[in-house]
């Protein structure tokens, strides 16, 4: 992805040649990562001749952005079944809350802490 | 064949345990939501101790009923085995007439053990995986405990780690509370981390495996609001404003609405926790945890050292009263 969102459109041979050293990968290798990251909704791609040509679906912020979203999704509905302790639940009752904010504001008015 | 049916009439003995030591627990936990003037604090720890006892008990009824057949086997020499005409005789070496209703009891306990530890597993791997992902998009910052500013929309503030202790704050949350509030937030999320909450919540669920899934589910609950409670009154005290607390917990739990994610605790849980905040004196001294867990701990040691040390009268005591019961 971090190739893909630096130089786009380009073909699995492409990534193959810009990956060296420690990252090196064989061919065939990156041709089925860039094909699954496709299936997932990652990458879009284009006929180039005999190749597919690929270009990334969202831009590296707004990837991350989605991704943190997710997981944040995640953790939020997995907590305290999983050793993570969230501050607080949400709350949809708005009358409650309302009832609780104003319940705070009257102990404040009298003085407490 | 001798083995499987000696597992599985093991695995009964565990089930009868943990069904008893449930059904101890659950008095007991009924009987510890009078407070009896005990802090929250000490109570998420008597219910901790609620949840881990049983678990304890039946481990050690388990290892010590199973220990003489397999020391016998081992020594190649089956224990008392000749001398068991009058009951049942629970032997990893001879298939002595096993009981229908106790091997079907042993393979439904085992079932249900293992579904349940795979899914605990599951569970744990999946968050820890999440959490270990959003870290990587972060930046961290040292307040006392590593505070990790994450991206993304949902109102997110977790502590987090068993080992490797910190708070997961969304940039949107902070973003969205006035900073006395954040701070109110932080310091009740580090008060978490202060008791090791992260920790004990991965022991109540490996303890609940050995409960039956009505109790577990019961004590979770209270532990979780007596948690909850406890880690309130500790950021009142550090921010010296219980109102304010209050305040960021409705701010919270307003913003946190937004977007929709599940309700766990449910309305009743902040009313109480506001209420309870509201109330709560400044000047109450804060009980040392020390000694509770020290003792809890002390006791289970003698429990298990005497319950191993007579592990031959243990499973002598279990045989008879399976011979009686089934």
């Amino acid at each position: 992805m971090g190739v893909a969102w630096t130089t786009a459109p380009l073909t699995a041979r492409e990534v193959c040649d810009r990956l060296t050293g420690s990252k090196e990968r064989a061919y065939t290798t990156i041709m089925t990562t860039m094909d699954r990251l496709h299936r997932k909704g990652l990458l879009s791609r284009e006929k180039a001749g005999l190749a597919w040509s690929y270009r990334p679906t969202l831009d590296r912020v707004a990837h991350e952005k989605s991704l943190a979203d997710q997981l944040a999704t995640r953790i939020l509905s997995s907590h305290g079944e999983a050793g993570l302790v969230a501050f607080v639940e949400a709350v949809t009752d708005a009358s409650m809350l309302d009832r609780l904010s104003a319940l705070i504001r009257r102990h404040r008015k009298k003085g407490g802490r | 064949m001798a083995a499987l049916a000696f597992v599985l009439e093991c695995a009964a003995v565990g089930a009868c345990v943990a069904v008893i030591g449930s059904a101890a627990a659950f008095g007991l936990s009924l009987l510890l939501r009078n407070g009896f003037g005990l802090t929250p604090s000490r109570r998420a720890d008597l219910a901790l101790v609620l949840t881990l006892g049983p678990a304890l008990a039946t481990l050690a009824v388990v290892i010590a009923t199973a220990l003489p057949p397999l020391s016998s086997a081992l020594g190649g020499q089956a224990d008392d085995c000749f001398s068991h005409a009058h009951h049942g005789h629970l032997c990893l070496v001879h298939l002595a007439a096993p009981r229908p209703a106790l091997l079907v009891l042993g393979a439904a306990a085992l079932a249900l053990f293992a579904f349940r530890a795979v899914l605990l597993a599951a569970r744990l791997s999946r968050a820890s995986g999440s959490v270990a992902l959003l870290e990587t998009l972060g930046k961290v910052e040292h307040l006392g405990f590593p505070i990790v500013w994450v991206p993304g929309a949902p109102r997110l503030c977790v502590a987090t780690g068993i080992l490797r202790r910190r708070v997961l704050v969304s940039s949107s949350l902070a973003e969205a509370l006035e900073p006395p509030q954040l701070e109110a937030a932080l310091a009740h999320e580090s008060a978490h981390l202060r008791r090791h909450d992260p920790l004990v919540s991965v022991l109540m669920q490996l303890g609940s495996l050995a409960l039956v899934p009505f109790v577990a589910g019961f004590l979770a609950r209270e532990h979780a609001a007596l948690t909850e409670e406890a880690c309130d009154q500790a950021a009142a005290r550090e921010v010296g404003e219980p109102s304010l607390v209050a305040e960021a917990l409705v701010r919270v739990a307003a913003l946190a609405s937004q977007p929709g994610p599940a309700l766990a605790f449910g309305r009743g849980n902040l009313e109480s926790r506001v209420r309870a905040l509201l109330a709560m004196s400044l000047s109450q001294r804060v009980p040392l945890r020390l000694p509770l867990l020290a003792a809890a701990g002390a006791g289970a040691a003698l429990t298990l050292s005497f319950v191993f040390s007579q592990s031959g009268a243990v499973h002598h005591a279990v045989e008879t009263l399976l011979h009686g019961l089934l």
